[in-house]
């Protein structure tokens, strides 16, 4: 899951502070520069992300990919921080991504088989005994909903992994090791990917690529 | 056969081979170095030409129809594109009904593009039917890729096209 109220209160240091925009201070500006204005969409709006600021590598791409996943799977490269959406002619989509910190990663194969718009966040029972101070409950298009405009839901067998690809109040934090164990995007990149994967969609999730599969 | 032609269809220009990036995962893809803007790269990285049907279904969801509109927007500032509407299926039924499925989502998705302002006379669809899968399996992960409509930038008419 990734939501990182840590995060908001203690670090990504001072940048995860500033996120709480209570006070007017240094790091308020250093993270108010991440942003460029506002979006809408559908009813909501998120803040856009100014991409002068993200190094390149971690923006969305077409790249050469060689591989035997056929067209249409999303594979996550953990360590190297990148989501691809495998196309034909050894090609793919590539997104930079932040994954889970040591201890809250998972691999497999799953399967998108629920989407949605503005998702509300519930924190899982197990984080909520770590985090107590975390609310029960976020809202869908509330500001501070760490899943942003769109959750990808992963299953394996019908059942809810309960480990999904989302957006992002940090745009900072792609390229890195953050949540508890999702996969974040850039608000853009999420809506993005949102529209090219149907429901049923295959996804591996890999420590590295040319690791040996996952079950 | 049919994957190599399938691959060579999908990204802009079949040529093979581009000495501009090494051939490795993660080199950028041909054609997709320096993108310029209003090409098809700039279409098939910023908004997409895949949307996608529920089975048996050639209604345009509220799901497709944000493809859809993303689509138009980009198209109403890329006048010079001509648009080749390309229908598949891979559904329950037999091959003429998926022939005629697939023709069925590629009109849906015209009629869509022009309900958002793109002129018809700019449009026309084929329907594939289940000739051109994208992955060929009998499970919902490659049924699902393969029930879509790919909204192909031509620069100019085809056979397809009627009354040309």
């Amino acid at each position: 899951m990734s939501i990182s109220r840590r995060d908001f209160l203690t670090g990504s240091a001072a940048l995860g502070g500033a996120l709480l925009a209570r006070s007017p201070s240094f790091a308020n500006a250093a993270a108010d520069a991440y942003f460029s204005g506002y979006m809408e969409d559908n009813g909501f709006r998120y803040r856009r992300t100014n991409f002068k600021k993200i190094d390149p590598v971690w923006q969305r791409q077409v790249v050469k990919y060689f591989s035997t996943e056929s067209p249409g799977t999303v594979v996550v490269d953990s360590t190297n921080h990148f989501l691809y959406v495998v196309y034909e002619n050894n090609t793919a989509l590539r997104y930079g991504v932040g994954v889970g910190k040591e201890g809250f990663q998972w691999f497999g194969r799953a399967r998108i088989d629920r989407k949605a718009i503005w998702p509300q966040w519930v924190p899982p029972p197990e984080m909520l005994e770590r985090r107590p101070d975390l609310p029960r409950r976020v809202e869908g298009g509330a500001a501070d909903n760490p899943l942003g405009p769109r959750a990808l839901y992963l299953y394996r067998d019908g059942s809810d992994l309960g480990y999904r690809l989302h957006g992002t109040l940090e745009p900072w934090s792609i390229g890195r090791d953050v949540s508890s164990g999702c996969v974040r995007m850039f608000p853009e990149d999420v809506i993005d990917l949102y529209q090219r994967c149907p429901k049923g969609t295959r996804v591996l999730v890999l420590k590295h690529l040319g690791e040996k599969k996952a079950g | 056969m049919a994957g190599l032609l399938l691959s060579c269809l999908v990204l802009a220009g079949c040529n093979s081979t581009d000495l501009s990036t090494p051939d490795v995962t993660n080199a950028r893809a041909a054609g997709f170095v320096d993108i310029k803007p209003g090409s098809e790269e700039e279409f098939i990285l910023n908004v997409g030409r895949r949307i996608y049907f529920e089975q048996g279904s050639a209604v345009v969801t509220d799901e497709a129809k944000m493809t859809i509109v993303r689509q138009a927007d980009w198209l109403k500032k890329n006048k010079g594109w001509l648009i080749k509407v390309q229908g598949h299926a891979d559904d329950p039924g037999s091959e003429s009904a998926n022939k005629a499925l697939s023709t069925k989502r590629a009109e849906a998705v015209l009629n869509a593009l022009a309900d958002q302002g793109i002129p018809r006379k700019r449009m026309w669809v084929k329907g594939y039917g289940i000739e051109r899968p994208v992955t060929d399996c009998d499970e919902i992960t490659c049924k699902s890729q393969n029930r879509r409509v790919v909204v192909n930038l031509r620069e100019e008419f085809d056979a397809s096209a009627p009354g040309r």
